[in-house]
């Protein structure tokens, strides 16, 4: 009964509905499991929601996150940025500033995206030892994000509409969805599987199959914390199975709606970013 | 000197802090009170590959250790900020201390304030400049120092307005600051006097303009984005960059300049896009009959940059150099058969492949004229071994049917480098 509610709900409003509403819905569906309802079958109701409780918790959110990308000889890099992000609708699309505090060699610099779903993100960099606001070209959104193991579109987040999903299996904790994609020559997956938990409906483990359907990379979710009501992945880990390397991702000090103003996401931030949201 | 460096690097190196094994060691974090310090120190070496007549030792276009220091401090809502380089330089035998920057920056509501020297840049083109009149360091540029000394600091008070309707940038630079030209101290060029290609001695040395305020520079930019396309309206009073003009003694000078201009940039398809437009205006020189001034300008850029392939970017640029009143410049002209065509085309090719993880860089960059026939190429490659670090190497390769253009009067400083730097 409160699943059917639940699912009504979300088709009803549709991406759009209101994100204060997480918490709520959250408990419903503690409550929904707490009574021993029935699981969800709605792949896409399931997918939705797992998309919206990775990406979009709060109205805006706040963080630092360091990655520790480490490479096949186990030699390590850094990178270490702080974060804000605000959601111009839910479900939909989002702006981010990221400030970089660590390597030195990239310190200062600015990235801003202008997140869009169905069509490509807008990306700006400023460089600020030439003062230079470069707009980047939209690019592919599997390679390198940050020279890290993570591609862009690992933290971004993958447009639903580009897969085709198929619940596989429900266990006590997880659904399994597979997901293949709508034009896979524009990616270098053949597949992958999504192992996405009951109760906080964040994957528990994302895993890449290549065409020949051999699994070459996957994402851990390492550490959870419920932050302000919101389940939070606070340390990830992601691996390249075919040559060995991985990265860890740690966030640390994560806020939500914090009352980032929407205003913010300018070539004023990119040029002289607001102390208040990115840091000193 | 160079000993010392080598010390202080090495000391770096034992005392830099291993990173820790596993997701519980702290977080460095820079503390909100203290003074940060970062900065890096480089060698860069490099050789001249056609035998260039320049005045520099040996056939070295480049033979530096630079070590860069950069401190900022946050005081009362202040951002202060000092970037200097000890420069060693054994190319020409100098060294030098350089401050990049030296600012005091405070927002306040819609207001941002920068003062001191700073380095400044805008418009759209990829390096090529048509509005951004700010000064350029054209001898790194050639030797193959990192592109961010292609910019050179100016002093200046940087007013910044950030309204509902438009931003508005003011800059107003007390004194005016001339480029980094190729004086033929490092490069040679082509001089019409001499009829020939020349290198120091003697340098240009030009007549500057007398230190009055009313010789100082303003610029300013109007702009802002609408649903991702940005534009901007510019203007600027001050002074043509390079010495081109001749002043009644005789003596190079640079000519007051006035420009005027307007730049568009979007996405395109999977791309951006860009168109600039600028006139330059040469004041002193209205009817076009004075000879030892440069005529006005219009300059066109047309600019279009993708991702191709993964990981593979490419960028093409169209730009137009076109001369006004050309007829009237070829009837005053001195060297008629040594002024550029009235209109001058550039085609300018970008390719940038990055493969591990970003952690390589290959790239090569060309500017083309079709209608000079001549050219120059920019092949680079860098790696970044680590966070600490990196090493570059690249050539500049300058070509040209004449001796006079543009780029052909360049032909004789091509040159290879390689530059190792440790970051910290």
């Amino acid at each position: 009964m409160i699943k059917l509610q639940i699912e009504r709900m979300f088709d009803m409003n549709n991406l759009m509905f209101h994100s204060k509403q997480l918490p709520v819905l959250m408990v419903l569906l503690g409550f929904s499991l707490f009574a021993n309802a029935e699981d969800f079958t709605d792949v896409n109701f399931i997918v939705r929601f797992a998309n919206l409780a990775s990406y979009y918790a709060g109205d805006d959110g706040q963080a630092k996150v360091r990655m520790t990308i480490v490479d096949k000889n186990g030699k390590k890099q850094r990178r270490q940025f702080n974060m804000v992000r605000k959601d111009v609708n839910e479900g939909g699309d989002q702006n981010f500033l990221i400030k970089f505090t660590k390597p030195a060699d990239v310190r200062d610099t600015v990235f801003m995206v202008a997140k869009h779903i169905g069509k490509d993100d807008d990306r700006w960099l400023y460089l600020p030892s030439i003062d230079l606001v470069k707009r980047i070209a939209a690019g592919d959104k599997r390679t390198s994000f940050i020279g890290s193991h993570f591609f862009y579109e690992d933290v971004s987040g993958r447009g639903l509409d580009e897969d085709e999903h198929k619940l596989i299996d429900t266990t006590d904790k997880e659904y399994i969805v597979e997901n293949t994609p709508k034009q896979p020559e524009s990616v270098e997956f053949a597949s992958y599987k999504l192992w996405i938990d009951k109760v906080t409906f964040i994957p528990n483990k994302i895993e890449y199959y290549n065409k020949v359907g051999k699994l070459y990379r996957s994402v851990e979710t390492v550490k959870l914390e419920n932050i302000q009501g919101f389940q939070t992945v606070v340390r990830s880990k992601i691996s390249d199975i075919q040559t060995g390397g991985y990265t860890l991702m740690e966030f640390k000090g994560v806020k939500y709606n914090a009352g980032v103003p929407a205003d913010i996401f300018t070539e004023r931030s990119l040029r002289n970013p607001p102390r208040k949201w990115l840091g000193k | 000197m160079p000993e010392r460096f080598l010390l202080i690097l090495f000391v770096f190196l034992i005392s830099f802090p291993a990173i820790a094994d596993d997701w519980d060691d702290e977080w460095e974090e820079d503390e909100q009170d203290a003074v940060e310090v970062h900065g890096f120190l480089e060698a860069g070496l490099g050789s001249y590959t056609d035998g260039n007549p320049a005045d520099t030792n040996g056939d070295f276009s480049l033979a530096e250790i630079v070590a860069r220091l950069e401190l900022s401090y946050l005081w009362s809502d202040i951002d202060l900020s000092l970037k200097g380089d000890v420069h060693a330089d054994g190319a020409v035998d100098e060294n030098k201390l350089k401050i990049r920057e030296a600012t005091a920056q405070y927002s306040w509501n819609s207001v941002d304030i920068s003062a001191g020297r700073q380095v400044l840049t805008w418009g759209t083109g990829d390096l090529i400049f048509l509005n951004d009149i700010f000064p350029k360091d054209y001898q790194s540029f050639f030797s193959g120092r990192d592109l961010e000394y292609l910019k050179a600091p100016s002093d200046a008070i940087k007013l910044g307005y950030f309204g509902s309707a438009v931003n508005i940038d003011f800059i107003w630079m007390p004194e005016f600051e001339p480029d980094i030209y190729i004086d033929g101290e490092r490069f040679s060029y082509f001089s019409s006097i001499a009829g020939n290609i020349i290198a120091a001695p003697p340098k240009i040395l030009p007549q500057h303009p007398s230190e009055k305020l009313s010789n100082g520079e303003i610029a300013i930019r109007i702009y802002d984005s609408i649903d991702g396309i940005e534009w901007a309206l510019y203007g600027y009073r001050g002074f043509w960059g390079q010495p081109t003009a001749i002043d009644t003694s005789g003596n190079p000078t640079f000519a007051r300049l006035n420009d005027y201009g307007a730049s568009i940039r979007s996405s395109l398809w999977s791309g951006i896009a860009n168109a600039e437009i600028s006139y330059y205006q040469s004041i002193q020189d209205q009817d076009s009959a004075n000879p030892l001034v440069p005529n006005d300008q219009l300059r066109f850029l047309l600019g279009y940059e993708a991702e191709v392939i993964a990981k593979l970017t490419f960028g093409l640029q169209y730009y137009i150099e076109h001369t006004l009143d050309y007829d009237e410049l070829l009837n005053a002209s001195m060297f008629p058969r040594n002024e550029q065509d009235e209109s001058k085309h550039w085609v300018t090719t970008r390719v940038n492949y990055r493969a591990y993880r970003d952690n390589l860089n290959i790239s090569i960059f060309a500017f083309i004229s079709p209608t000079d026939n001549d050219g120059y190429i920019r092949p680079a490659i860098s790696y970044r071994i680590d966070d600490i670090w990196s090493i570059a190497a690249g050539a500049n390769v300058f070509y040209g049917s004449g001796t006079h253009t543009f780029w052909g009067q360049f032909d004789k400083n091509d040159n290879i480098y390689l530059r190792t730097r440790f970051s910290f």
